[in-house]
């Protein structure tokens, strides 16, 4: 009875305990989120490209392999400059192509592949005389800017004597004075404004505003004159320099109290240097400019600053730049505008000039932005990199500013100010040529693999450089490298370059004990036969070189140190003695020497008469040649009358 | 104290050539110990060792160029080190260990030498082992040069030949001489640096009229281009106080030109670009120029007009019908067929549907007397036909 209480009990206990305990939990997990208020973060609007960003920024620069542009065809990867500029401007000519006849035969691609459709793939709008248009097409192509179709299209509406709103007009004027007028390059050539560049230093050099044309009337034709129209044909005369009329136009719109902005002040005082021509009538000017901003409570912004440090930058009294230069910058600084990389490429060309005191202000601009990311704010952002590398090298020749400033470079996406390729290239010039002049021919040789050839090709003085570091450094092992580096680039048919190596090579006899140089005097004889080859070849060349004595004479040494080599050193010596009328200057007296001692280990004393005979003819020193041949052979008859024609029988008595 | 012991430095080199008058039947000696010692094997060893000689003599002439140039390299911080002392370079182990080999007889002589001359010249202890060692580095050098040229003349060709190679060797030394010059200015500025930094102190506690009138004097004079080196304080300098007068009030002053600014906006991001350098760029750069579908992937992006167009209005179409069509009979069926038709067809706006569902509207409104016409004619011909 008991018993069956208690099992009747159990139960219900363990029940009742469950319960409890099911509560217990239930109470912990409905505690808890009441305790942990979850979040739920709000959506971030991306932009369409911000997932390929983000992508992109995983991808590092891989040093081994050729660029990107490059990739597509692993048998004709460009290894040398030229080959490099002609591989991507095809590619885009390619592309041009493609366009062309997308356009030309605009009636073949009329179908739409793509759903929702693309418009970019539809042939685009062509305008003529004929062209239905009104005002709405104008906005839309000035909106693309697109030059010379809404030129046109200004026109039609004007025959057709359609009115144009002025805030139309004002806005062509804008596009008419931003461009000249001209069509520009289009956006999408990014290859041919990349390597264009290089052409475009002339830019700054002389006027180049169209006048009387379209801008003037477009500008006549708005009125009244508003302080916009007066802006436009301001900085537009300033960009394309036609400075007077553009200060003259600034001056009258003072006159008639037109409040202007900031950027056309900026503009103007970006062609002060056109048109005062002292260093001191152009701080005035400049000072005088920023006393009217001032006046007009214009708030001054970078675009003032950058005109400012240039206008200082082209005055020829170092002092006065300097000093205004420190005087600017703290102004600024107070105006809470923080300077761009354009900023500190003026504050560079102001402080270290060619014939200026040495001045280490990069230290001091590298203390200021290390670490730091840049985005293009100036157009001048992108000649930083290049001037800062420049005045490590030649300013003050410091490896570790360099290395600062390479650092600063791959800091970010500060990549993308380097410029065009250029600018690349003059940043890598000098970054190496540093390099080889500081560092050992070691740390050198590593830097060498890892810029060389994908990220920059030496050019044929920067071979030089690294040659001179060679022989200073006696590393004749680097040698046979960096020969082949020079037939791929295209070096060979620099004959100053060629006299360097073959120097190199014959100053510095390997030494065979060593396990590096072991290999060497086999690969100098290789290096040498393959000059000799070159030379041969380039007389169908253009550009060819000639053999000269000497040249051919240590060809001749470096093949005789290599024992298997012989029978290349006997040709090239038939070709020196066929040839001696032809070849200007003679072999060095110890390339004979050397060739006649191998002619000696090999048992040819025939080839070591030749030799003799060749000196004698050439009336170089004989004695010391005749001597070795008379000891290191046993000469039979006919050699040793030879011998005696043509040396007298002076050398046995010695 | 920098001064001091370039002079020093420069009396040592001017003294050197004496001292190698005195030592110099020394390195004689040497070398002919060293041809003495060949001359035991044989002839054709001998032949050998002049030949492994030769380059050998040229490397120490590089070498003591690469002393030269290090020297002038050195920065100043480092110019209590020790002109002389090793500098580690590659073979220099492997040439060390030739030479000991070759000095061993002459270079007890060579040091002794060195010392005596050390100690005529050096005033305290540290500079005696700095010339000692200084000279001993020069000596080495000459000494293996003295040997190849007082070897026998049997082999003149040898030295003419490396005497054209030296000639072209000193040239390059001559430019690595005139950047050791240059680099040496700022050291030769050195003490003014103090001086400079004193003054610019001095010119931020003054006003800056004070601080013009203070600078412009001094412009005149000589030596002023060397203060001006140095260390650059960016913006610890006196503002141009323009439009920092506490009284002037800047406003914003807003680009009033909106197609230039965009127009320049487009250039600024021209510059900074650069051909794509993977594929993920390539993907950016088609995406803005409009060639590829934009992320995320959506098959209603650029769709502009249908946006707020809900589907129903696309689908359900029966509702236009309502009000003028027919409960039933054969135009009822012929509408719900074209509703059908239209509801599946995506490449007609919700309106266009709409509009083409009215235009039969109409066209039967027009068509009403004929239709009705027909029709009772139809159901008579049923009629007569049922009745047939």
């Amino acid at each position: 009875m008991y018993l069956s209480r208690q099992l009747r009990q159990l139960p219900r206990s363990r029940l009742t305990r469950h319960i409890a305990s099911g509560n217990g939990t239930h109470y912990t997990t409905a505690a808890r989120p009441a305790a942990e208020h979850i979040e739920i973060p709000k959506r971030i609007e991306r932009s369409p490209t911000d997932l390929l960003q983000a992508l992109a920024s995983t991808v590092g620069r891989d040093s081994t392999a050729p660029h990107y542009k490059y990739h597509d065809d692993p048998f004709l990867i460009p290894m040398s400059n030229i080959a490099k500029r002609t591989y991507a401007l095809s590619k885009e000519a390619g592309r041009k192509a493609a366009n062309w006849i997308k356009e030309e035969h605009r009636e073949l691609f009329m179908h739409q592949e793509a759903q929702p459709p693309i418009e970019k793939f539809a042939p685009s709008m062509v305008y003529t005389e004929e062209s239905e248009v009104d005002a709405s097409s104008l906005q839309l192509l000035i909106s693309q800017g697109e030059v010379t179709d809404a030129v046109l299209v200004y026109n039609l509406l004007e025959q057709k004597g359609i009115e144009v709103t002025d805030a139309l007009k004002q806005s062509l004027l804008e596009l008419v004075c931003f461009y000249n007028n001209q069509e520009p390059l289009p956006e999408e050539y990014i290859e041919e404004r990349w390597f264009m560049q290089n052409n475009r230093r002339r830019e700054r050099h002389g006027k180049t505003w169209k006048d009387g044309e379209l801008a003037e009337k477009l500008y006549a034709a708005i009125e009244p004159k508003t302080p916009q129209s007066y802006a436009a044909l301001i900085r537009g005369m300033a960009k394309y320099l036609q400075c007077e009329r553009a200060y003259a136009l600034l001056q009258e719109a003072n006159e008639k109290r037109i409040q202007l902005d900031t950027n056309t002040y900026n503009a103007i005082i970006q062609i002060v240097s056109f048109i005062k021509d002292t260093a001191e009538l152009r701080w005035q000017m400049c000072t005088s400019l920023l006393n009217q901003m001032a006046e007009q409570q214009l708030q001054p912004n970078l675009g003032t600053l950058n005109a400012v440090l240039e206008c200082i930058s082209t005055f020829g009294n170092f002092k006065l730049a300097r000093s205004s230069a420190l005087k600017v910058l703290p102004e600024f600084k107070q105006l809470g505008v923080t300077p761009s990389l354009g900023s500190y490429y003026y504050l560079l060309i102001i402080f270290c000039r060619e014939r200026a005191p040495v001045s280490h202000v990069i230290i001091d601009i590298l203390n200021d932005i290390a670490g730091k990311e840049f985005k293009v704010e100036h157009p001048k952002d992108t000649f930083f990199f290049a001037t800062a590398m420049d005045v490590c090298r030649n300013h003050l020749h410091d490896k570790a500013l360099a290395k600062r400033v390479d650092d600063l470079l791959h800091t970010g996406n500060n990549y993308d100010l380097i410029g065009d390729s250029f600018k690349e290239g003059i940043y890598y010039r000098n970054y190496l040529a540093l390099l080889c002049q500081t560092e050992s021919i070691e740390d050198f040789m590593q830097f060498y693999d890892m810029l060389v050839p994908n990220i920059y090709i030496p050019e044929p003085g920067i071979m030089e450089e690294i040659l001179r570091a060679i022989e200073i450094n006696g590393a004749v092992e680097h040698v046979p490298r960096i020969w082949s580096d020079m037939v791929i680039f295209d070096h060979t048919h620099r004959e100053s370059l060629l006299l360097y190596v073959l120097r190199i090579m014959v100053d510095n006899r390997p030494n065979p004990e060593l396990p590096a140089q072991q290999q060497l005097p086999k690969q100098c004889a290789k290096v040498a036969m393959d000059m000799y080859n070159k030379i041969e070849e380039s007389v169908k060349r253009i550009k060819k070189v000639s053999f000269t004595g000497q040249m051919l004479g240590d060809i001749l040494t470096l093949l005789v140190r290599d024992n298997s080599s012989f029978d290349q050193a006997v040709e090239v010596f038939n070709y020196i003695d066929k040839q001696q009328h032809r070849i200007p200057g003679t072999p060095a007296d110890s390339a004979l020497f050397e060739y006649i001692e191998a002619t000696v280990l090999n048992k040819s004393p025939s080839q070591a008469l030749l030799a003799l005979q060749y000196a004698v003819e050439n009336n170089m020193e004989t004695s010391a040649l005749a001597k070795r041949i008379h000891e290191g052979f046993t000469l039979s008859e006919v050699h040793l009358a030879k011998l005696k024609s043509l040396v007298g029988e002076g050398f046995i008595n010695k | 104290m920098l001064a001091l012991r370039n002079t020093q430095k420069l009396s040592i080199r001017a003294l050197l050539p004496t001292a190698c008058k005195n030592v110099g039947h020394l390195s004689y000696s040497s070398s002919s110990q060293s041809k003495d010692d060949d001359g035991s094997s044989s002839s054709d060893d001998e032949k050998r060792t002049k030949k492994q000689r030769k380059p050998e003599e040229k490397s120490t002439e590089t070498a003591a160029q690469r002393l030269n140039r290090l020297l002038g390299t050195m920065q100043m911080q480092t110019t209590d080190q020790l002109a002389g002392t090793d500098f580690p370079r590659p073979g220099d182990a492997n040439r060390r260990r030739r030479e000991a080999i070759k000095q061993d007889a002459a270079a007890n002589n060579v040091i002794t030498a060195a010392k005596n001359i050390a100690g005529m010249l050096g005033t305290n202890e540290n500079d005696k082992k700095q010339t000692e060692s200084e000279l001993l580095a020069k000596l080495l050098g000459h000494s293996a040069e003295g040997g190849s040229d007082t070897k026998p003349g049997d082999d003149k060709g040898t030295p003419a030949a490396a005497g054209g190679t030296e000639k072209e060797l000193n040239l390059s030394e001559l430019i690595v001489g005139m950047k050791i010059d240059r680099r040496q200015q700022p050291h030769q500025s050195e003490p003014t640096r103090g001086e400079y930094v004193r003054r610019t102190l001095a010119s931020r506690s003054k006003p800056m009229t004070g601080d013009l009138t203070s600078r412009r004097p001094q412009r005149h004079v000589k030596r002023e281009p060397a203060t001006f080196s140095g260390s650059v304080n960016l913006y610890g300098g006196e503002p141009l106080g323009i439009f920092t007068k506490g009284d002037a009030k800047l406003q914003d002053s807003p680009d009033i030109l909106s197609t230039w600014s965009l127009l320049n906006e487009r250039e600024l991001k021209l510059h900074a670009a650069h051909p794509p350098a993977n594929y993920f760029e390539q993907m950016i750069q088609w995406t803005n120029q409009g060639k590829v579908w934009r992320f995320p992937i959506d098959n209603e992006q650029d769709m502009q007009e249908e946006a707020d167009v809900d589907f129903s209005e696309h689908i359900f179409l029966e509702q236009h019908l309502e009000g003028w069509c027919p409960n039933k009979g054969p135009i009822r069926h012929f509408m719900e067929l074209v509703c059908v038709g239209l509801s599946k067809n995506p490449y007609v706006t919700a309106q266009e549907k709409k509009d083409h569902i009215f235009w039969f509207r109409d066209y039967f409104e027009a068509k009403k007397d004929i239709l009705k016409d027909l029709m009772s004619k139809e159901s008579s011909d049923n009629v007569n036909k049922i009745t047939a």
